[in-house]
């Protein structure tokens, strides 16, 4: 059973130093808005470890490609930043595959590999051992969509 | 000879009842949820340690894949991304959430004087809430999650079950105070309130925003708008809340003024609103918009200072209290944390610095120094004050206690300080351009002090555990008897009560 006890309280009113406290720090508060009300906000997304944040080249539409890749999940083998994780690290994909098992395909297809390996509908590329990669060519993203996020990934140093 | 069913005697097994699924019994929420966020403290200060030791050693991460039967696969990615996800979301939604609705659940009936509309019910949302945290985790290490932000979004089954979860919490609160609610009643009502009401409407918006598909980068800068909304709403609430009512019953003094508790809630409650604002940094929001929250989030120091005033006015004559390692002295180093978290989240929303450490481990620091202090040390004070009077046994006399207090305080203290002066650091040098082979030389060292910092506080969690654990075993009975109210002060109906 809960006992109920009140909490009395010394007195009700309000101290005088709490209502001035209150009056000049809204006044700081307000200074302060006065004097910041023109400008244009940067693009932030708060976030830890910005140093590890992709850099894209200015020809490539950055924001479409991450908007793709998130809609792909790419990250979520590869990597908040294409770091690597179950999937290999993306950065340099543009000198080459790192699997040993996609370098006869981009022997044969130097400027498309990477583009065949992501669709996956080709039948050279199905031949080789995919590893838990998805298929993104039937129905997930159209030649298009990969074409954008392909332009970004070689941006990736 | 017929024999008497009703009289047992030594060879008889007692008639078989069955244990409800959820106990009814008053205040074995709070047990329940106590318990289960010491659990989490544990957790969660041990996944930041280990977040930190992977960024000073690259090679602790694991990848583990596995073939499943059904063409399925299973993938359990323990990498520096997800570990710090991890981190922050056991501490926010595991530790420091369970106990804020112990709290919730410890306190309303003892300032309303009516208990609880439902404790099967309290605990059935406890439950539902904890089930979906702990999938919610799960899925952020077994790669189901494209994006760890600060605080995940979980995939919408996980979501639909906290939010009954939280639904359920509201309405077992706002039943039990339904008739008690009113000018009338103690401060805690009033900032438990809000806190319960923000936290389920923000979660319902973060739920849904995935359905809408917006365009990168407006989900990121939604989450940024959520993460500061609810960490001023519900656990600065939450915290205030508890310490409102538990240093006047630890000092056995009145409040020392109604009027300034008042105060407290009413500039908290208009500035924690616009708070988030600050987040949304995007050419498409109005500059004034976004300096409307660096304000907000700038003078979030006066509810915190207003409190803190109001609480140690109130310990009036009480200060030998302070010695030793009982709730009075929990409470007084969640004040000192509260004070310090909410200058450097004010230092923080200005434009300027928050230009120069967003992005970096400054946020981090920020949130350690608040969650891991300041809300950690409001909550630890509860658990000192609530558990010998809901398991009727008192705290041994051993070192564990004190070993608790100091191996937190010290760990907060040197882990936030740390994390925040790398962010600084880490800031100067991404604007100088620095390669990141420097960066990492420099921030090392920084990452070093974090570590040493989080694997205190984990080992202060770990004896806290091990303390409660003790008390349940072999903690020598006790009864606490609540004493009358004062009949020298005078007893205003602000804080009555009933």
């Amino acid at each position: 059973m809960t006992v109920h006890t009140p909490i009395p309280s010394r007195n009700r009113g309000l101290p005088a130093w709490a209502v001035w406290l209150t009056v000049l720090l809204v006044l700081v508060g307000g200074v302060y808005f006065a004097s910041n009300l023109s400008g244009t906000n940067p693009t932030v997304a708060i976030g830890p470890q910005k140093s590890a944040a992709p850099s894209g080249s200015g020809a490539v539409n950055e924001a479409v490609a991450l908007a793709i890749i998130k809609k792909a999940a790419c990250q979520a083998c590869h990597g908040q930043n294409f770091e690597g994780g179950v999937g290999p690290d993306l950065h340099g994909i543009a000198k080459g595959p790192v699997i040993a098992g996609l370098k006869p395909l981009a022997a044969a297809n130097p400027d498309t590999w990477i583009h065949l390996w992501i669709s996956g509908t080709d039948p050279e590329v199905k031949a080789i051992d995919r590893k838990g990669m998805p298929v993104f060519g039937e129905g997930t993203l159209t030649d298009a969509e990969i074409d954008t996020v392909v332009a970004y990934l070689k941006t990736l140093q | 000879m017929s024999a008497n069913l009703k009289k047992l005697r030594p060879y008889d097994e007692p008639p078989k009842t069955s244990d409800p699924l959820f106990p009814a019994a008053p205040d074995s929420a709070t047990t329940a949820g106590l318990v289960v966020a010491a659990l989490w403290l544990v957790v969660a200060t041990g996944l930041g340690a280990l977040w930190l030791l992977q960024t000073i050693v690259p090679q602790a991460t694991l990848q583990v894949h596995a073939a499943l039967p059904f063409n399925l696969n299973l993938w359990v990615v323990l990498e520096p991304d997800r570990m710090l996800s991890g981190f922050q979301n056991a501490l926010v939604y595991g530790w420091l959430t369970n106990a804020a609705i112990g709290a919730i659940w410890f306190i309303t009936p003892r300032v309303t004087g009516r208990p609880l509309v439902s404790n099967a019910g309290a605990n059935a949302a406890l439950g539902l809430w904890n089930l979906a945290v702990l999938l919610g985790i799960a899925s952020i290490f077994l790669g189901i999650l494209p994006d760890t932000g600060t605080l995940s979004e979980f995939i919408l089954p996980i979501n639909a079950l906290a939010a009954l979860g939280l639904l359920m919490v509201n309405g077992i609160f706002w039943g039990s105070v339904a008739k008690s609610i009113g000018p009338g009643a103690y401060i805690s009502v009033h900032f438990f309130g809000i806190a319960l009401l923000a936290f389920l409407g923000l979660y319902v918006l973060h739920a849904v925003v995935p359905l809408f598909n917006l365009a990168d980068p407006w989900p990121a800068l939604i989450n940024g708008f959520y993460v500061r909304t609810l960490s001023a709403y519900w656990l600065f609430g939450t915290a205030v809340g508890t310490l409102y009512y538990l240093v006047p019953r630890a000092t056995g003094n009145p409040l020392y003024s109604a009027g300034l508790g008042l105060l407290s809630w009413v500039t908290w409650l208009g500035l924690a609103a616009i708070s988030g604002l600050a987040a949304l940094l995007h050419p498409d929001v109005p500059y004034a918009i976004t300096t409307l929250g660096s304000v907000g989030g700038m003078l979030l120091v006066l509810p915190a200072f207003l409190v803190t005033a109001n609480l140690l006015l109130s310990m009036r004559g009480r200060w030998s209290l302070l010695v030793g390692a009982g709730t009075l002295s929990f409470a007084v180093i969640g004040l000192a944390f509260l004070v310090m978290s909410s200058i450097i989240d004010g230092v923080g929303s200005l434009r300027s610095v928050g230009a120069h450490v967003t992005g970096t481990e400054w946020p981090v620091g920020a949130l350690i120094y608040a969650g891991l202090g300041a809300y950690t040390f409001a909550f630890l004070a509860l658990a000192e004050h609530a558990f010998p009077r809901v398991l009727r046994r008192a705290w041994s006399d051993g070192p564990l206690s004190e070993a608790t207090r100091w191996l937190t305080f010290g760990g907060v203290a040197i882990g936030g300080a740390a994390l925040m002066l790398g962010g600084l650091a880490h800031g100067s040098l991404l604007s100088q351009q620095a390669d990141p082979d420097t960066i990492n030389g420099v921030m090392v060292w920084f990452r070093l002090g974090g570590l040493a910092g989080v694997g205190l506080a984990a080992l202060g969690a770990l004896a806290f555990l091990l303390e409660l654990f003790l008390m349940y075993t072999s903690g020598r009975p006790a009864e606490f008897a609540v004493a009358p109210p004062p009949s020298t002060s005078t007893t205003s109906p602000a804080v009555a009560g009933s």
